[in-house]
């Protein structure tokens, strides 16, 4: 199926994603597929979190707009006003859903608004409007500067032409979505080691975080300011070890890395000559 | 030729073109109305593109160009409340009797018709030219209006203003202040004063750097014409492998996008870790000595220039041996800007080990007391590294990234001069009036005259220009009465806004006119606030990235032409400056002399013609751009290529030719031991900094990172972008936010969202606080641009708003520049009563001194 791509490590929050939306949607009115977005909507919306902290914090920022679920709440709760159509796109046909605030209340992303004034949920089409005209992909995709939004054919990605396995956002909701997610944000493990007698910061330690439960392993050298980050760990407990040539071994344990822990300077000792 | 629709127009819309601030666009427009706006987009293979590739990878400008965030919010501006739609007349202003001037900023408009605006401004001028001749006008204009090369203000302005002979009331470069009045003593003045060009860096980087400093720059975000169009650019070089450090007291948006590590620096002392930097290199022979001993002078006691004196080198002051006896060890540094003694070293060692590219030209520590040092001191550090060489630059955000430029694929000549309309016509008016009042002196003109001062220039073509004094009232001139400004805000801009407000109130400003779009805080002040079209309802030639021709290279995309159809009549009553020009060239007895028989459509036809574009001028009109190939059998020539590789023969525009690290041009004017600007680059404790006793009082240096979603005081007003910052009080207002690191806010009991009070000596604003990390400890970024709301009529005592120029610094850098010391500002802040506040003041609360009522 055709869907957006989401990829939020190369997302700068520019919401020229939610601009292009609102350019389109608001003040337009493209029955029978939408009818003039609400105001304070976000058919598209940038969310950001601030994980980490001091100088190792980040802001993951992830785009989330109706995923066109296949097995979507907003259909059962519609009762004949919102259906599917045969290039997978949930519509709400905006006649049949007047004051069915049920639609909204049934998904489980907050990806389904209320428009107050026209008394009608609302959300994403996928630009259906426009593509149904011709277009080439919605018009969100075409604003984004940096390819944070890209519309594929999922039938068409494979391990070989994808730079990172492909996501869904929220499976466990158990609602089939249709919009593609990569590099979805997991916790990090992040820090420096240094050299307190030189006072040098320490490149190419081999640093290892264990999850203390499943045993999975995840490995990364510090850079030359001493700096490391593991990427996309399982949320829990880790235990964190630093080797180094010429170096005490050192091991942290118990690293709490449901959040991402900037667990600051590391401090190797260099062995007794 | 025919335009082949790229979609079919089912919904009955045309597709038109336009170019603005934010990048090029198409525009659907259906019955007079704007019904979508788009980036613009080039078919594939409509022009031979430019490419760069290394290790196999390639970078291509894409067919999509992306905009800036306010240009997909095009439609909320273009139908913003906030229009001026009429002629406006301010209720207690009579040209023919009370002026009540005091009462500017409180008072409110009547609309008046276009009729009686021209017959007041013709008698005013008339008036004025009788009673003290030319130099009595003051014209100036905001730096960044709407989009345009006719419509712009070095044509349609310059050309009125200097034929009818008025004040020039300018600015000086404030986005790169520090290195504006201090890089052309180091290296000469270049084109974009102090900047070295840009042309080129793009491919030499992408080849040769291997690390890339962000210090104190954000150019994904710096948001004046170009940043995030570069996003895709950065993730290539990341994927080349290079190595990206951000160095600054805000981890900004390039940096959150592209750096390996980001290095919190105290805010004005940026020069403290780099004499380190200097200091290590030169200890430990990090340094390519052969390029200083032949490129440079003043850098040890065997290069001082002829007759210097003997221990005034820079190696001397770095090593301690000079007056001060100060070796400036990465010990010393530490302590003062909070960077780790290893961390400065390991800097310093990666630094002198690889081809690095700076991000240091601009940014906000060129804004503060002294910054000229920083200028002088980071340019000498670069030179140090053998600035020329392959993979050795520097760069600023914004304008000054650039791929292949051959100075002919544009739309007309380039250069801070008076273009567009001026061009193309058979006559040229030089200004005959001499004068000029700076900005930043606009106050003490105003108040305190006569007033001496120098380097207040716009434009300085060369180091000795900025030496040259001057005078206000110069002799044989007035001081200044009428005042006509195009475009605004200038009020809210840096540093200087209490002073300029009050300089409003002044009876000596007998008369002030503003020409804007939107009724921004200058309107407020004004006496008549005349209608202007947006860049939507006109008609233009432009090309993106060019800023109105006055920068030519600053092109990451391909290179392209834009016709900016008139999309919509005109919202209200409004007209183009020309128009108004026009009509009051007429009125005022030069007959067709100021459009020499033309209309906008014949100059821009005659514009046109002056290109290269193989296109008739109708079927470039009706596609709407052009895209220029890229250049055939291109030779690349980067910044300083010439001089790194020949010096004799391409000498820098400096007394010696040679970079100044020693400064002939400082040692002679101030002397060989001024402690505001020493003749080598030095590391000066800041005024109202870190150490400075008032810290005691107010703890926090502000920070005026630009605004995300603003272009500097623009499209505050479109809830499309607010939405996405402003922090909503729980009196539903939008505050402007104040951002803290969450330990300081801890310390004062600030919640995420609270309402907070940011305050000094000269007043305080209203702001929302967010706690992040990405601010270091000490420090609030709460930046400039919202629309002043002060909560009673002395101005900025209490700001709603939150623009925090309302409290800015508004002191001279140091004796050697008039400006641009306003990021060395203090700020105490405490979280608001806001119901204690509302009840103090029902009237501000209400909105009476709100900029957007203009009815009082």
């Amino acid at each position: 199926m055709k869907t957006i791509l989401v990829d939020p490590d190369r997302c700068m929050q520019c919401c020229l994603c939610q601009q292009a939306c609102k350019d389109e949607h608001c003040d337009n009115d493209w029955s029978p597929i939408a009818k003039p977005q609400g105001k304070s909507q976000f058919w598209v919306k940038c969310n950001e979190t601030e994980v980490g902290s001091g100088t190792r914090m980040k802001l993951h920022r992830v785009t989330v707009m109706c995923q066109h679920c296949s097995n979507a709440p907003c259909i059962a709760a519609g009762e004949g006003a919102v259906y599917r159509r045969e290039d997978g796109y949930v519509i709400i046909d905006p006649e049949k859903a007047v004051g069915n605030r049920a639609i909204a209340e049934a998904c489980p992303y907050g990806a389904v608004y209320y428009n107050e004034e026209l008394d009608l949920p609302q959300k994403c089409t996928m630009c259906a409007h426009l593509l149904d005209m011709g277009w080439k992909q919605p018009r969100c995709v075409t604003a984004c500067p940096a390819d944070a939004l890209t519309y594929v054919d999922t039938d068409e990605l494979t391990v070989d032409n994808m730079y990172a396995p492909l996501e869904r956002l929220h499976p466990e909701y158990g609602t089939d979505p249709q919009v593609a997610y990569v590099n979805l944000p997991k916790p990090f493990i992040a820090g420096a080691v240094y050299d307190p007698k030189a006072d040098k910061c320490l490149a190419n330690v081999l640093v290892t975080a264990t999850h203390m439960v499943t045993g999975k392993a995840s490995s990364a050298y510090s850079d030359t300011l001493g700096e490391f980050r593991l990427v996309k760990l399982d949320p829990g407990f880790y235990t964190v070890s630093f080797f180094k040539d010429g170096y005490c071994y050192k091991e942290l344990s118990k690293i709490d890395a449901r959040v991402s822990p900037n667990i600051e300077d590391v401090v190797l000792y260099p062995l007794p000559s | 030729m025919a335009e082949t629709p790229r979609y079919p127009s089912s919904d009955g819309t045309t597709r038109l073109t336009t170019c603005s601030t934010s990048g090029p666009m198409f525009v659907h427009v259906k019955d007079d109305k704007i019904v979508r706006i788009e980036p613009m987009q080039f078919e594939p293979g409509e022009a031979k593109s430019w490419k760069v590739v290394q290790n196999g990878k390639e970078y291509k400008p894409p067919l999509i160009q992306p905009l800036l965030q306010w240009g997909l919010a095009s439609k909320q501006s273009v139908y913003s409340e906030n229009r001026v739609k009429y002629p406006l007349k301010r209720v207690d202003w009579d040209p023919n009797g009370e002026r009540n001037t005091e009462n500017r900023g409180v008072s409110g408009y009547e609309r008046i018709s276009w009729d009686e605006a021209y017959a007041i401004i013709e008698t005013e001028m008339r008036r004025i030219l009788d009673t003290y001749g030319p130099s009595a006008f003051a014209y100036s204009y905001s730096a960044h209006p709407e989009w345009g090369s006719l419509h712009f203000l070095f044509s349609d302005l310059f050309r009125f203003w200097h034929m009818i002979g008025a004040t020039h009331r300018e600015f000086t470069p404030n986005s790169w202040e520090g290195w504006a009045c201090g890089a052309p003593f180091l290296w000469g003045d270049w084109q974009g004063h102090g900047l070295p060009p840009a042309t080129d860096s793009l491919q030499d980087i992408t080849r040769e750097s291997e690390l890339i400093i962000l210090w104190g720059t954000d150019p994904i975000m710096h948001n004046t014409y170009n940043g995030i169009d570069t996003g895709r650019l950065w993730k290539y070089w990341n994927d080349l492998g290079k190595r990206v450090i951000v160095i600054d007291p805000l981890y900004n948006e390039t940096g959150m996008f592209t750096a390996d590590s980001w290095i919190r620096i105290i805010p004005g002392t940026d020069n403290a870790m780099g004499c380190a930097i200097a200091y290590i290199w030169i200890t430990e022979g990090l340094y390519d000595q052969e390029y200083l001993d032949t490129h440079a002078v003043g850098f040890d006691e065997d290069h001082l220039p002829e007759g210097a004196p003997a221990g005034k080198s820079f190696k001397t002051y770095i090593l301690g041996e000079a007056e001060d006896g100060i070796p400036k060890t990465p010990e010393w540094a530490s302590k003062i800007c909070g960077v780790p003694v290893r961390v400065i070293k390991q800097i310093a060692y990666e630094w002198a080990s690889k081809p690095t590219s700076m991000w240091v030209l601009t940014g906000g520590a060129c804004r503060r007391t002294f910054a000229h040092e920083f200028a002088r001191l980071f340019g000498t550090l670069q030179v140090m590294q053998g600035f020329g060489k392959p993979g050795v630059n520097m760069l600023s955000p914004g304008l000054f990234i650039a791929g292949p430029y051959d100075g002919e694929k544009q739309i007309g000549p380039t250069g801070y001069a008076d273009g567009g309309m001026n061009v193309v016509l058979d006559n040229y008016y030089p200004n005959k009036v001499k004068q000029s009042i700076t900005f930043q002196k606009f106050y003490d003109c105003v108040y305190n005259p006569p007033q001496k001062w120098h380097g207040g220039h716009q434009d300085n073509f060369n180091p000795e220009m900025y030496l040259e004094t001057c005078e206000y009232p110069m002799p044989g001139h007035s001081e200044c009465h009428f005042y006509w400004q195009r475009g605004g805000t200038l009020t809210n801009q840096p540093g200087k806004m209490l002073r300029d407000h009050v300089a409003y109130k002044s009876p000596k400003v007998e008369t002030f006119v503003v020409a804007d779009v939107y009724f921004n805080r200058d309107c407020r002040y004004a006496d008549l606030v005349l209608p202007i079209t947006t860049l939507f309802e006109r008609q233009d030639i432009t090309e993106p990235g060019s800023v109105g021709q006055y920068v030519p290279t600053a092109v990451i995309n391909l290179r392209s032409a834009v016709y900016s159809k008139k999309c919509i009549e005109p919202i209200g009553e409004s007209k183009t400056d020309l128009e108004i020009f026009e009509e009051l060239a007429r009125r005022l007895g030069y007959g067709d002399q100021f459009m020499e028989g033309n209309t906008e459509e014949t100059i821009l036809e005659k514009m046109y013609t002056r290109t290269n574009i193989p296109m008739e001028y109708d079927d470039f009109k009706e596609k709407g751009y052009y895209v220029w190939p890229a250049i055939e059998d291109y030779v690349e020539n980067k910044q300083w290529k010439d001089f790194y590789e020949d010096p004799e023969n391409h000498p820098l525009d400096t007394p010696t030719g040679k970079v100044e690290i020693f400064s002939t041009l400082i040692w002679n004017y101030y002397g060989p031991d001024n402690p505001e600007i020493p003749v080598v680059p030095h590391y000066i404790e800041e005024k109202e900094g870190r150490y400075d006793p008032l810290a005691e009082k107010y703890p926090f240096q502000d920070l005026q990172a630009h605004p995300k979603f603003r272009f500097h005081g623009k499209f505050d007003d479109c809830e499309w972008l607010t939405e996405n910052y402003k922090v909503y009080g729980p009196d539903g207002y939008p505050y402007e936010p104040a951002y803290i690191n969450p330990d300081d806010a801890a310390r004062l009991g600030i919640e995420h969202g609270d309402i907070i009070r940011a305050f000094n000596d000269r007043g305080g604003v209203l702001a929302g606080a967010q706690l992040t990390h990405r601010v270091m400890p000490g420090v609030v970024w709460l930046t400039y641009g919202a629309w002043n709301d002060p909560l009673e009529p002395t101005p900025c005592k209490l700001d709603r708003s939150g623009d925090i120029n309302a409290i800015t610094n508004p002191d001279p850098m140091s004796v050697h520049h008039v400006g641009g010391a306003y990021n060395s500002t203090l700020v105490g802040i405490e979280k608001a009563d806001l119901e204690a506040l509302a009840r103090e003041y029902p009237e501000g609360f209400a909105g009476k001194y709100r900029t957007s009522n203009w009815k009082g």
